[in-house]
């Protein structure tokens, strides 16, 4: 072991008292650093064009910095790229920061939050369609029975609100259509 | 054994290899080198034939007398003067001291 250190400490003793020879070394050595630096720029950039990490056939991104304008326009680019994540559960874009935080809270409240805006959609389109049927007054009880599903209390609840408002209502219009056919 | 890797070899003995490496790497990316690197890369892949991505081979080879010639003259001499203090420094405090 020592052997190999003194052999290896006096050939690096000789490249550094040799001047010349130091100095192509170093300039050799400089130049292998330099090719294994834009070995790394190389793969980089390589693999980003590869996985369109950014859009190169969009025109004038490459030329427009070619031409001179400031680096800024990567920097900008790169941050409007990265800053926005999209939550899996709301498939809201959230800031990269914020993100972490928004999906504990999403996915804690992910459950709660889904039924209630099922319930919402549910709502929404049994008005929906009541609104329709007063609008079409024609239309008898039995075809709404047809969208009635079994265990939604809610809708239940509304048909049978609607259903007394109904018997009320439709034989007056019966009876102004009725005399308007005499 | 070529000249290149025996300073290399010599280096990494010594422990000197990171801080070389960082050196010349934070000297270029602050000159612009890299970004400019970068530039030329994109260059490459744009202009390539049937507008494909080039292999990495091809890039090697567009881009690497490229990015050689990028580099600052002063910037070089810098790093060369650099390199030579330090490997001088090496030879001065002992070989493998921390051994």
């Amino acid at each position: 072991m020592k052997e190999l250190f003194g052999k290896l400490s006096k050939d690096f003793h000789e490249i550094v008292n040799n001047k010349q020879l130091l100095r192509t070394a170093t300039e050799k050595f400089l130049n292998n650093l330099i090719d294994d630096l834009t070995l790394g720029v190389i793969f980089d950039i390589h693999r980003k064009a590869k996985t369109r990490a950014f859009d190169l056939d969009g025109e004038g991104d490459g030329v427009e910095v070619e031409k001179g304008m400031d680096i800024e326009i990567f920097s900008q680019y790169n941050i409007k790229k990265t800053q926005d994540c999209v939550c899996p559960y709301c498939d809201r874009a959230v800031a990269a920061t914020r993100f972490a935080t928004h999906l504990v809270k999403c996915m804690l409240d992910g459950k709660s939050r889904q039924k209630n805006a099922a319930r919402k959609v549910t709502v929404n389109n049994s008005s929906k369609e009541q609104e329709n049927s007063y609008r079409d007054s024609g239309v008898s009880d039995n075809e709404d029975d047809a969208d009635w599903r079994p265990g939604d209390k809610r809708r239940k609840k509304k048909k049978d609100r609607n259903g007394k408002k109904r018997s009320k209502g439709t034989p007056k219009k019966l009876l102004t259509q009725s005399i308007w056919t005499h | 054994m070529s000249l290149e890797s025996k300073i290399s070899l010599h280096l990494d003995v010594n422990n000197g290899m990171d801080r070389v490496t960082e050196l010349v790497q934070t000297r270029l990316i602050e000159c612009g080198w890299r970004d400019q690197v970068r530039l030329a890369c994109r260059k490459a892949i744009t202009e390539s034939k049937d507008k494909q991505v080039p292999t990495v081979d091809e890039l090697i080879t567009t881009v690497t007398p490229r990015a050689r010639s990028m580099v600052p003259d002063s910037v070089k001499r810098e790093l060369l003067h650099e390199l030579e203090m330090i490997l001088v420094n090496v030879d001065r405090t002992g070989y493998a001291k921390h051994f």
